[in-house]
């Protein structure tokens, strides 16, 4: 489902070029739940950014659905996208403009879905904010924000999940409550889930833990297995 | 389309209160432009509608003469060719009149006007009270006459007035009367029987009257009705002058053209400054909407879509401001139209022209789409990875030939658009040319003042790593390093927003320059003149006791010039002028005069003036406007006829005479002045002016005294005539300030949307530096220093290139315009841009220091 190949990203700060992820060969199989952890500055954002088509690779091939993502043009990884990739992000990111059931709605539109406002109710529903539908960001808590934000993740029913510290900004017992959502909508919807974490707690409810450091994968508890499988 | 529609929508609804400039900019352009072609399509309209009305009849003939045997029998052969179904005369001559009950009331100049029954052929005689005109109102010694004599003369209606010395009883007051076209006196009028004005003796020697002879042809032959008689006056070297309505048209088409030029002006900047207000507040918008354009792209939402969704809002908020902009245009109009009907002597319909208003809404709407692309266009900059990564840069392209293809095209629509509201594209082109050379300059002023600050900058910074110590002189320090700092520092707007208030700066200074120079060209120095009472008639015997008297009573500056009839019978050209005129051009009756100096609103042309002392060998000056007519050069001959002896005059000078006041001046007017010495032995009679006492019960003792020892002389105190031109420039004046205004609340606007676009980058900035412990007046003086510097640069760029862009059109335009250099508008227009740059800075500001801190950091 998803493949890295000798991935590096490398960034200029100031004169020096500083590696951020070196030489990452992945692979993660359809419906597996990943959890990455690492020190901050280990690339773990940069990881998932990389797999959800957000910025491209120094060198190195991303594969998303048996397509070379790292080349592709801009449009068409939006499209992709759009019709296999949802993402959570740590700060939410829900269009302050819009109410949270628009905030849902957004991505079926994009998708030119035909009728999504059912959809997205029951999105809406499904992550216990029915009520507050009508509310904009600026006047929901820090964990409603993010039960909208998984709503939308799931809206186009994509294929792959990636979150990115999705309770990084919430309190424990709001953070565990959105994790518990989160995992439980992975599996009524069989997606495969990559959820960069810096909590050990999180990550031990995952199929797979990998370790990064300095950009380097310095654990992986099925990593072997795996990458001989695809290959 | 869904999303697009969606987006815009919930956009809109989110924002309305922010994109208000935005709205406003294009109902204030489109309300200005649809009012302005609205306004002179209807005033053209109502005058092809109303011409006829304006003349009176179909065609005119002028004479300064009484009508001879031979032209009446020219005028009776080809109206019968013709079919001419109606003809009448008329004469007119300037006259005093009084009260005949009231020896107190001051006598009043006024336009005498004789009518014949038929008067007029065209048009309505409009009287006041619903009184329906018929000719017996002036038949049998009556006289219908201005309101304005009523007042002045405080009489009424069946009181009698004596006008040049004949009786007359007031039957009715005037309100509109036709065949006024031409004549835009202040004087006001009195209508009295042809025949009895005749019998009067108001048509006699030393008289200027002008006669007039109306015609109504049968449609369509109104011009060969008129070659006819202009072939038969060549001819027979008969003088006049013959003009159908369609002289009307052109008449004031040319007098208007400085005030369309004027209009077409605005509407160009109102234009583009509506165009610059709506860049400014989109690339605000834009700016403001990058994280949600991020958050919308790692979304699935591809360039195309997100663009369109912004393109839609941009085209939903320029269709309702246009449509806003119909009503303020409606507003305008209707306002127009009341000053101009109460001021012309048109009926000016105030309705909006549907053409005008399908237009002004297209141009609003095209308007805002191509100044708002650019700004839209770096959407396409925008990565989805800010979403993940904040510091991540907006992405620039190394050339964006999209964008450049947008501005050329910006560029092309501008100056299609210049050329179509100018109504011609040579100034449109100049126009365009020098804005673009202005913004290359603004954006090469914008590089070199960043890079300069930043080159004088570093080391200071070095040197004083302690900022924000709390001593006087450090925190002065301080307030300047920061202020001058956010110049240059990465991410600032300096380069935008400098180009936008410089440009805003360029057209409210140009337009400002435009209104004064044509201000100007309607206006007078009243206070100069030399004289506010004029006499006609003074005897040579009379001149001294006339002269003392009027000292005695309290009058000043009295000047008596000689006055003498000559006939023009002849012109020798000197060898080196190859010029011919029409010989119906020659032949005329003139007034000379002599004199031994130029008077203060004289100027030689050409040649030169006499010495003042006197000289038996006679030679003329000759006013400019006689000299063109008959093509005149200096060391032609004139040959005259005065009282029966010839008399060969060279012409030794042409000069120019400041005429604005013609109804007045033309009293003591003459074209052609003598050197004195030669007109002595001649009969001639004394005109003059003299400047009367301004208290009025002295004003009206000077002249009841005078006239009671003089009776055959006619003095006319031209106070109030004085007054009514004054008032007269005034509405001009008015009027076009009131344009004027507009385009300086566009600028204002777009000042407004210029300092907002960098409201977002120093909130975050105040926000720091608050937490670091800065107080409100820090950050107030901080930016009091930083637009200071903006303000000034943008504005003198702006300021000096509106000096080149108004030249230019005045001087290579299609419509030549008047221009003279105002050095006192630049430099206060450049201090007045700095001015208002810091206030609405401040005024930000005071917004952004009042904002708590913290919830400023949290959100970005």
């Amino acid at each position: 489902m998803i493949r890295l190949e000798r991935v590096t990203k490398t960034v200029a700060s100031g004169a020096e070029q500083l590696t951020i992820l070196d030489n990452v060969d992945l692979f993660i199989p359809a419906g597996q739940f990943v959890a990455v952890t690492g020190a901050s500055g280990s690339g773990k954002s940069t990881l998932i950014s990389l797999v959800a088509g957000l910025d491209s690779p120094t060198s190195g091939e991303v594969y998303l659905a048996q397509q070379r993502i790292s080349r592709m043009r801009e449009d068409a990884l939006a499209d992709l996208r759009g019709a296999l990739v949802g993402i959570v992000f740590q700060a939410f990111h829900l269009i302050p403009s819009l109410t949270a059931y628009e905030n849902v709605l957004v991505p079926m539109e994009l998708a030119d879905q035909p009728d999504p406002s059912a959809d997205a109710r029951a999105l809406i529903d499904a992550v216990g904010l029915g009520e507050r539908s009508h509310h904009y960001p600026s006047q929901l808590s820090g964990g409603e924000q993010q039960r909208v934000a998984i709503a939308r993740a799931f809206a186009n029913r994509p294929s792959i999940l990636l979150a990115d510290e999705p309770t990084g900004n919430l309190d424990t017992a709001n953070g565990a409550k959105i994790f518990d959502l989160l995992v439980r909508l992975n599996r009524e919807r069989k997606t495969t889930l990559l959820l960069v974490t810096h909590e050990q707690e999180l990550a031990r409810a995952a199929d797979r833990r990998i370790v990064l450091s300095a950009g380097r994968v310095i654990a992986d508890d099925a990593a072997a297995p795996w990458h001989e499988a695809a290959t | 389309m869904r999303f697009i529609v969606a987006m815009a929508w919930r956009e809109v609804r989110a924002s309305w209160r922010r994109l208000m400039l935005f709205f406003l900019c294009i109902a204030l352009g489109v309300g200005a432009t649809v009012s302005l072609r609205s306004f002179t399509r209807v005033f053209w309209g109502s005058l092809a509608r109303d011409s006829r009305m304006l003349l009176s009849a179909d065609v005119r003939i002028e004479s300064g003469e009484a009508w001879t045997a031979e032209q009446g029998d020219i005028f009776a052969r080809q109206s019968a060719a013709y079919g001419v179904s109606g003809q009448t005369r008329l004469l007119e001559t300037q006259t005093v009149a009084r009260a005949a009950n009231d020896p107190e009331a001051r006598p009043v100049l006024v336009e005498l006007k004789g009518i014949e029954a038929g008067f007029p052929l065209r048009g309505e005689f409009r009287l006041a009270g619903r009184l329906r005109y018929s000719h017996d109102l002036v038949a049998g010694g009556g006289a219908l006459v201005s309101g304005s004599l009523l007042e002045r003369l405080h009489v009424g209606i069946g009181d009698r007035i004596i006008v040049g010395g004949a009786p007359l009883t007031v039957r009715g007051a005037i309100e509109r009367m036709p065949g006024n076209a031409l004549n835009f006196s202040p004087l006001p009028r009195v209508a009295a029987d042809y025949q009895e004005v005749e019998a009067a003796g108001l048509t006699g020697f030393g008289s200027r009257v002008r006669y007039s002879w109306l015609f109504n042809v049968p449609d369509g032959q109104e011009r060969a009705f008129t070659q006819a008689l202009w072939s038969e006056y060549g001819d027979r070297r008969i003088r006049g002058s013959i003009g159908s309505f369609h002289y009307i048209e052109n008449w004031l088409s040319q007098s208007l053209s400085n005030i369309d030029g004027f209009l077409s002006l605005i509407g160009l900047a109102i234009l583009v400054l509506g165009g610059i207000g709506i860049a400014s507040v989109t690339r605000v918008f834009v700016q403001q909407r990058v994280r949600t354009v991020a958050i919308l792209k790692s979304l699935g939402g591809r360039n195309r879509r997100v663009i369109g969704a912004y393109v839609a809002l941009v085209f939903a908020l320029s269709l309702a401001g246009s449509l806003l902009g119909l009503v303020v245009a409606k507003a305008i109009t209707t306002g127009f139209a009341g000053y101009t009907s109460a001021r012309l002597p048109l009926d000016v319909d105030p309705r909006l022209s549907p053409l005008a208003c399908v237009q002004g809404v297209a141009v609003g709407v095209l308007v805002a789409l191509l100044f708002a692309l650019p700004p839209l266009l770096e959407i396409r900059d925008v990565k989805p990875i800010l979403v993940l990564r904040q510091d991540a840069a907006v992405g620039r392209r190394r050339i964006d030939w999209l964008k450049i293809a947008a501005q050329v095209l910006l560029a092309a629509a501008v100056a299609a658009l210049a050329g179509w509201q100018a109504g011609t594209y040579r100034d449109a082109a100049l126009f365009v040319g020098a804005v673009a050379a202005t913004a290359i300059v603004l954006n090469g002023a914008g590089a070199t003042l960043m890079g300069v600050l930043a080159r004088v900058h570093r080391p200071a910074s070095r040197s004083s790593p302690q900022v924000g110590r709390a001593s006087g002189g450090r925190r002065r320090s301080f307030v300047l390093r920061q202020g001058i700092g956010s110049l240059h520092r990465p991410g600032n707007q300096t380069r935008v927003t400098m180009f936008t208030i410089g440009l805003g700066a360029l057209f409210v200074i140009a337009v400002r320059l435009f209104q004064v120079n044509v201000q100007h060209e309607y206006m007078l120095d009243l206070g100069a003149l030399s004289a506010d009472m004029f006499l006609i008639d003074v005897q040579p015997d009379q001149r001294a006791p006339v002269e003392a008297a009027l000292q005695r009573l309290g009058a000043t500056a009295v000047t008596l010039l000689p006055l003498s009839r000559a006939r023009l019978v002849g012109l020798r050209r000197d060898p080196l002028n190859p010029n011919r005129v029409p010989a119906n051009r020659i032949g005329g009756e003139f007034r000379v005069t002599h004199k031994p100096e130029l008077g203060s609103n004289e100027t030689i042309l050409k040649g030169e003036f006499w010495p003042p002392s006197p000289s038996s060998r006679p030679e003329v000056s000759v006013e400019t406007g006689l000299a063109e007519w008959l093509k005149l050069h200096v060391g032609d001959v004139l040959v005259f006829e005065m009282a029966g002896r010839r008399l060969d005059v060279p012409v030794t000078s042409i000069r120019q005479e400041d005429r604005r006041v013609r109804s007045l001046a033309s009293l003591v007017r003459s074209d052609i002045v003598f050197r004195p010495g030669s007109l002595d032995a001649l009969p001639h009679t004394y005109v003059g002016g003299a400047r009367g006492p301004a208290d009025g019960p002295a004003r009206a003792r000077l002249q009841n005294e005078v006239l009671a020892e003089f009776p055959g002389l006619t003095l006319v105190d031209a106070l109030d005539d004085i007054e009514e031109v004054r008032r007269r420039i005034d509405d001009v004046s008015a009027g076009v300030s009131v344009l004027g205004g507009f385009v300086l609340a566009c600028g204002i606007l777009i000042l407004v949307g210029a300092v907002a676009m960098t409201k977002m980058q120093r909130l975050y900035e105040a926000a720091v530096l608050k937490t670091l412990g800065a107080k409100r007046r820090v950050l107030l003086r901080i930016t009091v220093v930083e637009y200071g510097v903006l303000g000034l640069l943008a504005g003198a760029i702006g300021s000096a290139a509106s000096i080149g862009v108004t030249w230019a059109l005045s001087r290579f335009g299609n419509r030549p315009l008047p221009w003279a250099l105002h050095p006192w508008i630049n430099v206060a227009g450049a201090v007045l841009t700095a001015a208002v740059v810091i206030v609405v800075g401040v005024l930000a500001t005071f917004d952004v220091a009042a904002r708590k801190p913290l919830a400023i950091l949290r959100d970005t």
